[in-house]
């Protein structure tokens, strides 16, 4: 069991953030929701709902549910021109045609791509790294969903592009008010575009809450050592780096699974239950000495 | 695993057969009894009797006193040659690189087995022509494969430790690079001898192979030929034959590869 | 255009290839044990006969003006003549090649309506007992000598059904298409093995890839995923097998052929080569070697037109 017990809600015109170090579960709970587990993976129980009735993933695909992924070089066919790429996406709605020619071009416009009527004949391989994944959501956008899943965008971007797209889902989400889920281990990338946020370690949800609360005042050990490890401009602390690597799905701590890793650890961490408990209205942590924690890393960083 | 036991099983029975075939056979591979022609199974011939009388089983173990030498013999110079030629090609790039490579460019701009057809219109019917024919364009394979190897190899921390440290390339190429890159060209090696057996049966049954009335199956097979209306059960023996020693060196192949590449 | 240059410069790289190959044909002669001409006269051969063949078949010249003439005169369309046949060697060709050219035709179809849909049962089904089932009958199918899986066809299926043909081409197009229905389907089974592996293998590649997981994110039906976007991608990258797998397909034609008794090339070069009728060997092996070569651009300039990231080199 690689990823257990994790529930997301995601409202309409908002962003939530999916964070955590690679291999805690992020990329598998996103493709767990349309469906798309990579072979080998099976999802063994869970419900899926939108707008409060539920749903199977495979009838969502490509109507209720988009999907943006992580390298756009590896999620556009290389075979076929990006006009028609963009087409497929309108056939999930029964469009073809001259409409659905004219609608590639508003798609193409819509994600920010300039000169689209000749964008449009390009292949993938001539377009660059930002072009193309401007490509991918207008893809993802072509069956007009209502959910917007982005699995690490910007990840494989230049930086400068990155700010790029994340200025065009946040766009886009207040537009066509969109829910958006955004997996990324980059705390500042998610800081910039989530309203709130969901803190993943070894599978599991540890902390959520409105991101300006979270990052200010973090009730989780390891959302505070997550963020210790940012490299901001006005900190003059010396970077932290988490100490040991994330565990192996085949063999994950009993307790709480961050115990062997956190400084913060006492006796009876190595036997606590996973219950992600509320703290404040919209907070949540798991971290069942999350009460004295503010006051520790106070303390510490004084 | 299973599978390279019984490939290796599979092929060690052939052996045995080939080197003890003249303890284990009833009857001599040649010894007529024209009386007797053509004859169904019966105790005293177990797979019964060919066109001349003789006894179908002990030809098939006769057989593989041809088969499987000739198969191996001219799968071995090849593979031998070609595995030098790309560990050369590989290691001192350049020229010995361009030459060895161009040449081979040039090999497989034949039809590899018309090639070897031509060779032995040139050289003369027989096994010998076979084996010089298959070491004339085979070695081309090996060396394609084991100088990709080495390439990978080369690139690696130890060999460059080795090389900085000031070993010569002839302590190191045997010693680092060659157990390294030996995988590939072995695993082929197992196709190419099934490759081979096909390829020696059908030049036999086409008579410019192995001339009868040597015991071999593909001549076997060929003197069956006239009689498929009366007794088309003949050609069953060294076919199925055939097919059983290339699955077990097929498999012996399959589990070796899948063996180097945990 | 950046295509029509690469198209022709690859066009350009099989002239130097052409003329080893073609020395390569002219040496054959010289590698004869021996006279050429008395090993192919046999106790025929007197004096005069012998030199008369010498003289055609080159070997009484130096090797490299041997060559410069074999190639002249093969540039002009003249490849020698048959001593058995008494006719040029270009005749005897022409007279065959349609043979040749129907069988090959016919089992490339075959082979691909075979392994077609067998590669893609296996890769959608991966590991499981039916994609486990396909690959062992095609490792079994590796080990079955061609000539006999026809003879089998000739004995268990014409012979007893009465349905086809047991040898030869028959005359009009409703007898030849009758009559290569079994070899077609013999020398398919040879060669349909190594494709559905191949095929197989590039199939998962791209149904694992992510513009697959896109191509179903966006609500494609699985049927459009395969057809559209997994197996044109998986049939590009195994083109080149297509040229890799032509020297097996030959020698199965040669094969088929003797085994059938179908009056094509293979039958004429197995003949020339047991008569030792050096010219027709030649003439035939230097067919085969440019059907390699314009193959392997064919399969080059095919890649550059189906896949427009081939552009640059």
């Amino acid at each position: 069991m690689v990823v257990d017990g994790v529930s997301l809600e995601v409202h309409r015109g908002e962003c939530l953030g999916l964070v955590g170090e690679s291999g805690a579960g992020k990329s598998l709970t996103l493709r767990a929701a349309i469906g798309l587990l990579p072979p080998g993976v099976r999802a063994v129980g869970g419900e899926l709902r939108l707008s409060g009735a539920p749903y199977r993933a495979s009838r969502t695909r490509g109507r209720e549910i988009g999907m943006v992924f992580q390298e756009p070089t590896a999620a556009l066919n290389p075979l076929m021109r990006v006009g028609e790429l963009i087409k497929e996406g309108l056939r999930s709605r029964g469009l073809k045609g001259r409409g659905a020619e004219r609608k590639v071009i508003g798609l193409m416009r819509e994600a920010g791509i300039t000169d689209p009527e000749r964008r449009a004949r390009s292949w993938p391989h001539e377009l660059s790294g930002g072009q193309r994944q401007r490509v991918a959501i207008a893809m993802a956008l072509a069956a007009e969903p209502s959910v917007l899943l982005c699995d690490e965008p910007t990840t494989a971007l230049d930086v400068t592009v990155q700010e790029r797209i994340l200025e065009l889902l946040d766009r886009l989400r207040v537009q066509r008010d969109l829910a958006i889920v955004f997996v990324t281990h980059d705390l500042a990338v998610t800081a910039r575009v989530s309203q709130r946020l969901a803190v993943m370690y070894a599978g599991r949800v540890v902390e959520s809450g409105p991101t300006d609360q979270l990052l200010n005042a973090p009730q989780h050990p390891y959302t505070a050592r997550l963020l210790a490890c940012l490299p901001l401009v006005d900190r003059k602390r010396q970077l932290l780096e988490i100490p040991g690597a994330p565990p192996d799905p085949s063999a994950y701590p009993a307790g709480c699974r961050f115990h062997p890793r956190c400084t913060h650890a006492r006796s009876d961490c190595t036997d606590a239950p996973y219950v992600l408990d509320g703290t404040q209205p919209g907070r949540q942590s798991a971290c069942i000495h999350w009460a004295g924690l503010q006051d520790q890393l106070e303390r510490e960083s004084s | 695993m299973t599978k390279l036991r019984v490939g290796v099983g599979v092929v060690a029975i052939f052996v045995l057969v080939a080197v003890f075939a003249p303890l284990l056979a009833p009857y001599g591979p040649n010894s007529q009894n024209l009386l007797n022609r053509l004859a169904g199974p019966s105790p005293a011939h177990l797979l019964g009797t060919d066109a001349a009388g003789r006894d179908v089983l002990s030809r098939l173990f006769y057989g593989a006193r041809v088969d499987l030498p000739v198969a191996l013999i001219a799968v071995a110079i090849p593979a031998l040659l070609g595995t030098c030629l790309g560990l050369l090609a590989g290691w001192y790039g350049r020229f010995v690189q361009s030459a060895v490579m161009r040449t081979a460019d040039l090999v497989l701009a034949f039809p590899v087995y018309v090639l070897v057809l031509a060779l032995v219109a040139a050289l003369g019917p027989g096994a010998r022509s076979i084996i010089i024919a298959t070491a004339l364009v085979d070695w081309v394979i090996y060396a394609r494969l084991v100088r990709a190897e080495v390439l990978q190899v080369k690139g690696r921390d130890y060999i460059a430790a080795a090389r900085a440290g000031g070993l010569p390339a002839r302590r190191i190429l045997p010693r680092h690079i060659l157990p390294n890159v030996l995988a590939q060209p072995l695993v082929y090696m197992m196709s190419d001898v099934v490759i081979l057996i096909l390829a020696l049966s059908s030049l036999s049954f086409l008579g410019v192979g192995v001339p009868p009335p040597t015991a071999e199956w593909g001549v076997m097979i060929a003197e069956a030929e006239p009689f498929l209306r009366v007794r088309p059960w003949l050609i069953l023996p060294p076919g199925l034959t055939i097919v059983l020693a290339g699955i077990g060196f097929s498999m012996v192949g399959d589990g070796l590869a899948d063996r180097y590449r945990r | 255009m950046h295509r029509f240059g690469f198209l022709v410069r690859r066009a350009l790289q099989i002239v130097p290839l052409l003329a080893v190959v073609l020395f390569v044909v002219a040496a054959l002669v010289r590698v004869v044990p021996g006279d050429p001409a008395r090993a192919l006269l046999g106790l025929g051969a007197t004096p005069a006969r012998a030199a008369r063949l010498d003289q055609e078949l080159g070997v009484d010249k130096p090797l490299l003006s041997g060559y410069v003439d074999y190639a002249s005169h093969a540039i002009q369309g003249n490849l020698g003549n048959s001593v058995k046949a008494q006719e040029p060697v270009t005749t005897l060709i022409g007279e065959r090649v349609g043979v040749t050219a129907w069988l090959l035709f016919f089992a490339l179809l075959f082979a691909l309506l075979l392994a077609l849909p067998l590669a893609i049962l296996s890769a959608r089904r991966r590991d499981r007992p039916l994609d486990h089932g396909i690959r062992g009958v095609s490792v079994l199918a590796l080990s079955i000598p061609t000539f006999w899986l026809g003879l089998m066809l000739v004995s268990y299926v014409a012979l007893p059904t009465g349905w086809f043909p047991v040898a030869g081409f028959g005359e009009g197009l409703a007898q030849h298409l009758h009559s290569i229905v079994l070899p077609a389907l013999a020398l398919a089974l040879a060669i349909a093995p190594i494709q559905i592996r191949a095929l197989r293998v590039a199939l998962i590649r791209a149904l694992n890839s992510d513009f697959v997981a896109a191509a179903r994110a966006m609500g494609l039906n699985e049927r459009r995923v395969l057809l559209r976007h997994a197996l044109p991608n998986a049939m590009v990258s195994s083109l080149t097998l297509l040229a890799a797998q032509l020297g097996a397909l030959l020698f199965g034609e040669v094969v088929v052929e003797s085994a059938f008794a179908l009056p094509g090339l293979g039958q004429a070069m197995v003949q020339a080569v047991s008569e030792r009728d050096y010219a027709v060997v030649q003439g035939i092996t230097l067919l085969a070697a440019l059907l390699v070569i314009l193959v392997n651009l064919a399969v080059d300039v095919l890649y550059a037109l189906l896949d427009p990231r081939v552009q640059v080199r």
